[in-house]
This record gives C-alpha cells, structure tokens and sequence, in this order.
C-alpha cells in the first residue's frame, strides 16, 4: 500500500469515527454510502483496525469498541475522536470552489447557494466574500451535450472548425464537456477522424442527438486542451515580441532562445494555418522567423482577409 | 499499511487525552507502535508520523511541559483539532457532495475529503457532469488560500518587483485566479494580481496579522482592471458570410441586426469597448467577417493583418 493510500484509509476513519459518535448505531448501507465505503468488507476491515487501538494500557477499556451487529456500526469508548477533524486550507478551498463554481451554472440552486454562503461564513468568519469562483457563461448546446455524456448518445453535430472555419457534419460520441482558460469545450471521439477531439461548443452550430449508444472508454476523464503532435507535424520558428509572450504559455511552442525584449519559440501543428491564424491576430507583436509552409499560409490568409476590406472600402 | 495507521490512531488518542504536553520519552515509552526502536528510528518514524497528521490537518506543537520551560513535549492545540461547523442542513450537505461529484479537475473530485470530513452526504441522482480546469492542484494556489484563511501577509515578485501585500480575496474568473489585497510598501492601496503571474510566492509574518475591511468582496477583485471597467461603449457594425452568420448571432446576443442581404451575409451592428478585445473575436473568423465601420477601427484591424501594428 502506498502513502498516499494509507493517508487517504486515515482520513476516512477520522471522518468516519466522529460521525457514528454523533449518530450511534447508524445503519451499515449509511455509513458507506456517506463515507464512500466500496463494499462492506473495507468498512469491517477499518473498524477491525480501530478495535485494536485505544490509549495505553491497551486493555479492554481502553480500546476502542468497533464492529459490526446486526447491520449496524457499533462504536464505543472513543469519546476523544468525537470532533470532527478540521479542514485543511486545500480541502476547504476545493470544496468551496466546487460549490460556487456549480452555483455560476444553470445548474445552480438556492439549497447549494445557501450551502455556500454557510461554508463561506465558517471559512472566512470576517469576510465571507473573500472568495469567488465563476465559471464562464455556458454557450447553447453545453446542457444538451452534458446530457448525451452522462446517457452516453452518440450526438451528430454541424461544426465550424478552428483551424479552417470548414462547416462539416459529424458523428461524434461525446465523453466529457468542461471548461477551461474561459472558454467551453466538448472532449469526444470524433467517428470522422476516428480519434479523439476538442471541440470548441461556441463553434458548434447545431446538434442532435442520434438513437444509438456507444460504450464510454474507462478513463474518459481529461479535462485538458492536449495537443500531441503527430509525426508529420510542420514546425515553425516565430519571434514573440512582449505583448505576445503569452502564446508560450497557450500553445505547444518549445522556446528556443529569451532574449527580453523578443523570445523565440518552436511551434509545433498538423496544419499550417493554426500558426497562420495566430500570426494574424499578434500583428506586429509578432513575426515568422522560419517555416516556408505558413509563410504562404500567412500571405494567403492575409490577402483573403484584405481583399474584404478592399470590396467593402 | 494498517500498522502505520494504527499507530497514529493511538498516538492521536494518546495525545487527545493527555492533560499536558507529552514529552518524546514518553511517547515512545507508551504508544503502542513506537518499542523497540533506536533513538534515530524513533525520531525519525515520529517525525514522518507528524507530517502525516499535519496533511490531515492535524498539527502537533512543542509546547514546555510547565512554567519553567525546562522539559518540553508535544500537544494537539485545540484549535488545531476543532473543526469549522458550517451547520450544514442535511439537504444543504447533499446539495454540496452533488457539486462535488459535478466539477471534476483531472480525475480528482475536488472538495471530496472536505465534505467527508463534514460528515459525507446520502448519494442522490447525480447531475450533469462539468469538467472545470480551476487550477486546484498548484502549490501557489494553496500558498495563497493559506495565506487568505490566516491573515498573514504573501510577498511575491510580480512585473520583476517585490511586493509585500495583506491579502483580502480571491476570485476564480475567465479561466484564471486573481488575488487582491493591500500592498504595505506601495501607497496602500488595495491592488489585484493574476496568480500565475506572481512568482516565488512565500507566506510570511504571523497569523492574524492585519484585519480585512469588513464590507470587502470579490467584486471589488477585479473592478481595478481595464477591461472590467464600464468604458464607453462603441457600436460596430460588421457583415458575416452566410456560413458564419449563426456564429455572429449567438456570439453577440446584445446586437441588433440589420438584417441579411440577398446573398444571405448578416450585418450586424454589435456594442464593444475594448477594440483590441473586439479584433481578436472578428479575426477569428478569418474572412468571414469584415467590419464595416467605424472607420477608426477598420483601420485598427488592417493595420494588424498587414503586420504594421
């Protein structure tokens, strides 16, 4: 068993013990259900733990009653672990941050903003408006599409891609929709790539849902913007100036020299327009060093766009 | 390994009963699970033992075992081990674990060990699952949050200059954490941060150590950045291509429509305040999209394709 097992068995117990002191004799289905037990048999296992511990002397007054008896958690001569143990700063400001960050969407509701507030008030007794978590304003389609994730549909969805603006039509089965960097994001298999893909939900023009049900692979739970690159990826070598250091952190660049002033980046994509569209909005915060593809990318993106301009002047 | 976790179970009973600071001799003398060990053994286990209590949220302290501070021993403070009683409802507690089981950031159910530490929750129909980058795994995050909770006072290097503030909030908005608070060396005034911004970041001084302003809220956070402040708004008026015309529509819900042109192009006349901001969303569209007028900002917008600013 690992550390970080054993810290995770400790704390169960701890938060375990207290709340059967506080409601004796619970029924065995509660107290796994509330503490997250996977089977009888850990429950057991950890009340065994506890029968053998107590204070010195370590005779039997002074372990530790626990067991199971008729179906019920029997707990006794412990009267020292009766306080619930305290929050440690990571675990209050995650539970705080789940709560507030539910109560920003529409799934939202007053008993879970009231819960927030309490929680807010016992964290921060002087200030409980110290903290806010807002999750960005959900985009049409995001309850749908949380819909088809949980009962696993296969959804075909009309799409304005992000490296094109192609519009296509696609099957996808969708795994998971979340959020990140202030923008929503659907991760699914996508049946016409036959891979995994992002999809920007903003960009998603229409959907709906199909009959047929797909099986969700077991670890369908990455909530990142991942880009690997493929082996005939194209590179590029940009100059970043200031005001556009930021793409580092953004995208998949590797940085090859930081000068201050200018820092020179690798960029890594499967299509040269990605750089190309990037190129476009830093203006002349930033410039293409080397990369033949997206430089004709670059000319041709930038004559589309102009000769709008020129229709229109 | 339940021979480690029953020694802390008996070393935590131990020192939840104990009337004064328990010196290491006795300790080890008496806890079930620390015999028969060399010095160095002992020092060490007990040493790892005291991290592991204090990741729970348990810390041990060194406190003189009498006024003449001659002989010292540990103690678990009260205040150490008396949880915050939110007086959760037990609706208010359900409500709570379903938020919980929603927001997933990795494959970690963030607030998990907190609400089972307030008790667990019965399990109902979970809701739709949201996946939320928040950040909450960063070591900086939980330096602040610290830092936040005790009222101590946070120095970090931000734009290359040191600072030294009192922290009064924090807010999670547009993908990203802000902090704000007083900054002491400055002019005092209360400023705002973007976390990942903020390098070596250390909490420093002792707890307690300033009050917030009572009426102080988030809100106040990110009111002194630019693009949050109400700046005049402009109107725009922008034609989109047909095939991003539903795009343009529900991307500006605020704007009103000048209708579609026989080729079925959309002009839409949209309000803005920040024109950079305002480029960057038409630039996504490539050229699909060409804004119309104002003059000042087709201008604007030429300028950054051909590269000249």
């Amino acid at each position: 068993m690992t550390a970080a097992s054993t810290q995770r068995r400790l704390a169960r117990i701890l938060a375990m013990v207290p709340w059967v002191l506080a409601n004796p004799y619970p029924m065995v289905s509660e107290v796994m259900e509330r503490f997250s037990y996977p089977a009888e048999k850990d429950l057991a296992k950890d009340l065994s733990l506890l029968f053998v511990c107590g204070v010195p002397g370590y005779g039997p007054g002074d372990l530790i009653m626990a067991f199971i008896s008729d179906d019920m958690v029997v707990l006794d001569t412990a009267d020292y672990f009766s306080r619930p143990l305290r929050l440690t700063p990571p675990e209050a400001l995650g539970l705080l941050s789940a709560g507030m960050a539910v109560s920003s969407t529409s799934q939202a509701s007053p008993v879970l903003e009231g819960a927030v507030k309490k929680l807010a008030t016992a964290v921060f007794p002087d200030a409980s408006q110290a903290i806010g978590v807002e999750l960005p304003i959900e985009p049409e389609h995001v309850e749908a599409l949380q819909e088809a994730v949980r009962e696993c549909s296969v959804v075909n969805i009309t799409y304005l891609s992000t490296t094109r603006n192609e519009t296509t039509d696609r099957d996808i089965e969708p795994l998971i929709v979340y959020t990140s960097m202030g923008r929503w994001y659907l991760s699914a298999h996508c049946r016409l790539a036959s891979g995994p893909r992002t999809f920007r939900i903003d960009r998603i023009k229409s959907l709906h849902r199909t009959l047929e049900t797909f099986d969700p692979p077991p670890d369908a739970e990455s909530p990142e913007v991942v880009y690997v690159p493929s082996a005939d990826a194209l590179h590029a070598v940009l100059a970043l100036g200031r005001s556009a250091r930021w793409v580092s952190e953004y995208y998949p660049v590797e940085v090859i020299e930081d000068r201050g002033k200018e820092m020179l980046v690798h960029f890594t994509m499967s299509d040269p327009r990605v750089a190309a569209r990037l190129l476009v909005r830093l203006g002349g915060s930033a410039r293409l060093v080397d990369g033949e593809e997206v430089a004709q990318e670059l000319e041709r993106l930038r004559s589309e766009i102009l000769a709008g301009y020129a229709e229109t002047g | 390994m339940s021979a480690v976790i029953e020694r802390l179970i008996n070393l935590l009973a131990y020192l939840l009963n104990a009337r004064r600071p328990a010196t290491a001799a006795a300790i080890r003398n008496t806890v079930a699970g620390y015999g028969n060990l060399s010095d160095q053994a002992f020092h060490r286990k007990f040493e790892r033992d005291k991290k592991s209590l204090r990741n729970l949220g348990i810390s041990i302290e060194k406190r003189a075992t009498d006024a003449w501070e001659v002989e010292w021993g540990y103690v678990i403070p009260d205040e150490n081990y008396r949880s915050i009683d939110p007086g959760f409802t037990e609706e208010e507690r359900t409500a709570l674990a379903l938020a919980v089981h929603m927001v997933r950031t990795g494959g970690w159910l963030a607030g998990s060990d907190a609400l089972l530490k307030l008790g667990g929750a019965r399990l109902v129909e979970p809701g739709r699952p949201i996946g939320a980058d928040l950040g909450l795994e960063s070591d900086q995050l939980d330096l602040l949050f610290q830092a936040l909770l005790e009222r101590r006072r946070l120095r970090f290097l931000y734009n290359n200059r040191l600072r030294s503030i009192e922290p009064y909030g924090i807010r999670h908005r547009r993908g990203h954490w802000y902090f704000a608070g007083r900054d002491a060396g400055d002019t005092g005034s209360v400023r705002t941060y973007r976390l990942d911004r903020a390098a070596k970041l250390r909490v420093e001084g002792p707890a307690g150590a300033f009050e917030r302003p009572r009426d102080f809220s988030v809100r106040d956070i990110l009111a002194s950045l630019p693009w949050e402040q109400a700046a005049e708004q402009r109107i725009a008026r922008v034609k989109f291509d047909t095939e991003v015309a539903w795009w343009a529509e529900s991307r500006f819900p605020e704007s009103a429509g000048a209708g579609r042109s026989t080729d079925g192009s959309l002009v839409l006349d949209i309000p803005y305040s920040d024109p950079k901001s305002f480029i960057d969303i038409i630039l996504e569209m490539d050229a699909a999209a060409t804004i119309l007028e104002p003059p000042d900002l087709r201008q604007s917008l030429i300028r950054r394709v051909k590269g000249d600013a």
